[in-house]
């Protein structure tokens, strides 16, 4: 009797641990409503209340299309409606809504809009719609480009891109969507129905114990599941080089620079711009903040410089309006020797944009429709 | 071998359960011994030999001491000699070379450097069995019965790299008890190590991802961020060295062995004396009873008295690491220990102060003496510490990062709890697993470490030395 009564005492103490853990993660580190496969978006998260700890914070309310928005409405008369396709960095669940960059940028462009009401040819509501989801890459866009144009009928679309997206995602046959090389400079756009969580320990209860998949609803299941992953694997996950990278280093990915990526950047923005009315490009670069205090700012990854200038030239042959952050983020930094991304809890200078680079984007966001509204 | 990481688990596991399969004391004791060895080989197999030969030399001077005493002093020299010129040889002979190059460039010359491995831990060990010579020497203890005994006592891998120093009249009655495994010593061993754990993994290791950061480039960070740096890195290097000393503690407390404390809650020190006292108690007891005393102690005068504080922290700073910082290091805080008994000699005693008053200035002063001293004792070079002090006084910008920033707003409650914690434990008041809420505080602790741990599981500071 002592025995089982022990026993009791351990098991309950053990259950209000995790009780209170699951209420403490949930609130500051990780929560999600979940999951759902949507016909043209893939893999999104249901509608409701996410929360992210690891790297700045958030507590974000998403829709029923997993975005970081309320329910997208009709478009009204007078609105100008402009959809922001982007990666983890248009999402941006690291930062609160009223500084993130397309917040801010909307704001800028309703009072300017509102100030010069009398003069300019454009009187309408400025309404920019945040539908940056984590790990896509033009692969998606593309992918939903029709649904995209139906459910938001969008004035304009902003696509916000990075190197990465042409270095590892877009040719990952283990991502959601990507592209698959047919030779002729052609590819050939691919849903991948075999997409999983990259959360392994979710990953193998869904394959080998379904009827417990519930369980990742539970945020000390995924938080383990994270931590034990980053263990076992010494951190790697964070880098999503996957397939695509299997037989190369990082290093390897990033000091080469393959004839194919010429052929991949023009394609890729051939179709972006024939799928999306009035695309403008945002490219936010991965900045070296070291290298900028003791070298050549091109001191870079060759490849990331390359995909850069690549874009820049590709899209003034395509007329499509494009804006890198760079100079403005240099600029930035060496006026005033912040970093423009890192957080409280992760190291400065690395991962996301913080609420200064948001701040950044959202200028060169406000320019760049203000003068194409002026014309 | 980290104690944070899942191979010293697996590790102590196997110690753990091999040692309770056997039956026989010496058996288990030389089972232990093995896995000391093995614990340091781990690291670097060859140097195991190093420690094999300092184990030996130094036992057998012991006995020649004791048997021949007609002899002792001669021996008692040569036992400095060979464990100085040991640690000599390892740890400071590229540094002199260096600091030669540096007086006789001037002159055309140049003398060559050698490509020597620093051995984990050897200034610990170095100190460990000098001061066992120098107490048999002494006559403050007896010599060890057996090389396999003063073998364990050197060697003993909970306190192997990083300490606490264990004294031979300390640990060599320690060594005498049988190992059994009592589940008193294990639940309080396993507290002092989960709370080492909890010092080390969640605050030392996650100020180490912002202190290193900016330490590596402080050219590059505002004037607060500095501070912030600074203050973070004065906490991380607490939390890492206290909680390598928990642990160890804790590991050795399984095995039924007490070791002493060898940090108490420094950073509430009024003085540095006091700060001294508290912080890293087995290398302050060492240098006090093994360099300051023999130098003369204060009983040849004060000018006498602050010239041996001088002497013994400029080698203290020394012993530290082979740097030309550590030595302005130690001789700061030398200069600051002579200020200080200046002070309470001829100064304090006159001043009309509030106690209160006066107890809280003790108190900042005192923190931010060690504080800023920790600058030369983290950075690379004079040039980042310099960088550094000088950016954080100009304030130029103070804007910086905010300072919830750096992990500060987790790491200071956490090293106070920590303090706290640590503090009921050395006093015998554990858990004891029989309520309730005592297994709802251990598993809500352990789920905490995996929860949160950073996933960067850094190298004890200490180790380096």
């Amino acid at each position: 009797m002592t025995r089982w009564k022990q026993l009791a005492k351990v098991a309950g103490a053990f259950a209000i641990a995790t009780v209170l853990w699951e209420v403490i993660l949930r609130n500051t580190l990780e929560s999600t409503p979940g999951a759902w496969v949507h016909p043209y978006l893939g893999k999104i998260e249901r509608k409701g209340l996410s929360v992210q700890g690891w790297e700045g914070f958030g507590r974000i309310q998403l829709n029923s299309l997993g975005m970081r928005e309320s329910e997208i409405l009709p478009k009204a008369v007078n609105e100008y409606r402009i959809l922001v396709l982007g990666d983890s960095f248009t999402r941006a669940n690291e930062i609160p809504e009223k500084q993130h960059f397309i917040n801010l940028a909307q704001n800028d462009l309703n009072q300017w809009v509102e100030a010069n009401q009398n003069t300019k040819q454009i009187n309408k509501r400025i309404n920019m719609i945040n539908a940056g989801k984590p790990g896509a890459s033009p692969a998606n866009y593309l992918y939903a480009a029709e649904f995209h144009r139906h459910t938001f009928a969008p004035d304009s679309v902003v696509i916000q891109l990075t190197a990465h997206d042409f270095t590892l995602d877009l040719l990952d046959s283990s991502a959601e969507f990507y592209l698959e090389p047919q030779g002729n400079n052609a590819y050939k756009l691919v849903r991948n129905y075999q997409f999983q969580s990259d959360n392994r320990l979710a990953k193998i209860l869904t394959e080998k114990v379904p009827q417990l998949q519930a369980l990742t609803q539970f945020s000390i299941f995924r938080v383990s599941g994270k931590q034990v992953q980053r263990m076992v694997s010494g951190n790697k996950t964070d880098l999503a080089i996957t397939n695509q990278a299997n037989a190369a280093t990082e290093e390897e990915i990033y000091n080469s620079t393959p004839e194919g990526d010429e052929v991949l950047v023009d394609w890729t923005l051939e179709h972006l711009n024939q799928a999306f009315p009035n695309l403008q490009i945002v490219f936010i670069p991965a900045i070296s903040y070291f290298d900028i205090e003791h070298h050549d700012i091109r001191n870079e990854h060759p490849r990331n410089v390359s995909i850069e200038q690549l874009l820049a030239e590709k899209t003034a042959e395509k007329n499509i309006p494009f804006v890198s952050l760079r100079s403005e983020f240099v600029h930035f930094y060496r006026t005033h020797q912040a970093e423009l991304s890192g957080f409280n809890n992760t190291q400065p200078g690395l991962g996301h944009l913080n609420t200064e680079g948001h701040q950044l984007v959202a200028k060169q966001l406000f320019e760049l429709y203000r003068s194409e509204l002026s014309q | 071998m980290i104690f944070s990481t899942f191979d010293f688990f697996i590790f102590f596991g196997v110690v753990v359960l091999f040692l309770s399969y056997l039956q026989n004391n010496n058996h288990k004791k030389f089972l232990l011994l093995a896995a000391s060895y093995f614990f340091y080989g781990y690291w670097d197999w060859r140097f195991t030999f190093l420690m094999a030969a300092m184990t030996a030399i130094n036992y057998y001077i012991g006995v020649a001491i004791t048997q021949l005493p007609k002899w002792r002093t001669p021996f008692l020299w040569a036992a400095i000699v060979v464990d100085l010129g040991t640690l000599g040889f390892f740890k400071y002979f590229n540094f002199f070379i260096e600091s030669a190059n540096a007086l006789i460039a001037p002159l055309g010359l140049h003398l060559g450097t050698l490509n020597i491995i620093l051995p984990i831990g050897i200034s610990f060990i170095t100190f460990q069995v000098m001061a066992y010579v120098i107490d048999v020497y002494q006559r403050v203890t007896p010599p060890a019965e057996s090389i396999w005994e003063f073998a364990l006592l050197t060697s003993f891998f909970p306190q192997l790299v990083a300490g606490p120093i264990l004294k031979a009249q300390q640990f060599l009655p320690e060594l005498k008890k049988p190992i059994v495994f009592k589940r008193v010593n294990f639940i309080q061993g396993g507290q002092l190590f989960l709370l080492g754990f909890l010092r080390k993994v969640l605050i030392a290791d996650r100020l180490a991802l912002f202190v290193d950061k900016v330490f590596e480039s402080p050219q590059d960070y505002h004037s607060m961020t500095l501070w912030l740096a600074v203050i973070a890195y004065a906490i991380q290097i607490y939390c890492d060295f206290s909680g390598y000393s928990d642990m160890a503690i804790g590991c050795a407390k399984c095995f039924g062995y007490d070791i002493p404390i060898n940090f108490n809650i420094p950073y509430i020190s009024r003085s540095i004396t006091e700060f001294w006292r508290r912080w890293h108690i087995s290398l302050s007891t060492w240098l006090r009873e093994y360099l300051y005393i023999p130098l003369g102690g204060n009983r040849h005068g004060k000018a006498r008295q602050i010239m041996n504080l001088l002497i013994v922290m400029l080698l203290g700073g020394l012993w530290h690491g082979a740097s030309w910082n550590f030595v302005v290091w130690g001789a700061l805080h030398g200069s600051a220990l002579a200020t200080h008994k200046i002070y309470g000699d001829y100064v304090a005693p006159r001043l009309q102060i509030h106690p209160y008053i006066s107890s809280a200035l003790a108190w900042i002063s005192t923190l931010l003496f060690v504080c800023l001293s920790w600058i030369f004792f983290r950075a690379a070079d004079f040039s980042v510490a310099f960088t550094i002090l000088q950016k954080m006084f100009a304030l130029s910008d103070i804007q910086g990062i905010q300072w919830q920033a750096t992990s500060l707003k987790m790491a200071i409650p956490g090293m106070i709890l920590a303090d706290y914690l640590g503090h009921l434990i050395n006093q015998g008041k554990f858990l004891q697993f029989k309520k309730f809420s005592e297994w709802f505080w251990l598993w809500f602790w352990l789920m905490g470490c995996l929860f949160l741990a950073p996933h960067n599981p850094q190298p004890f500071v200490y180790f380096q030395f």
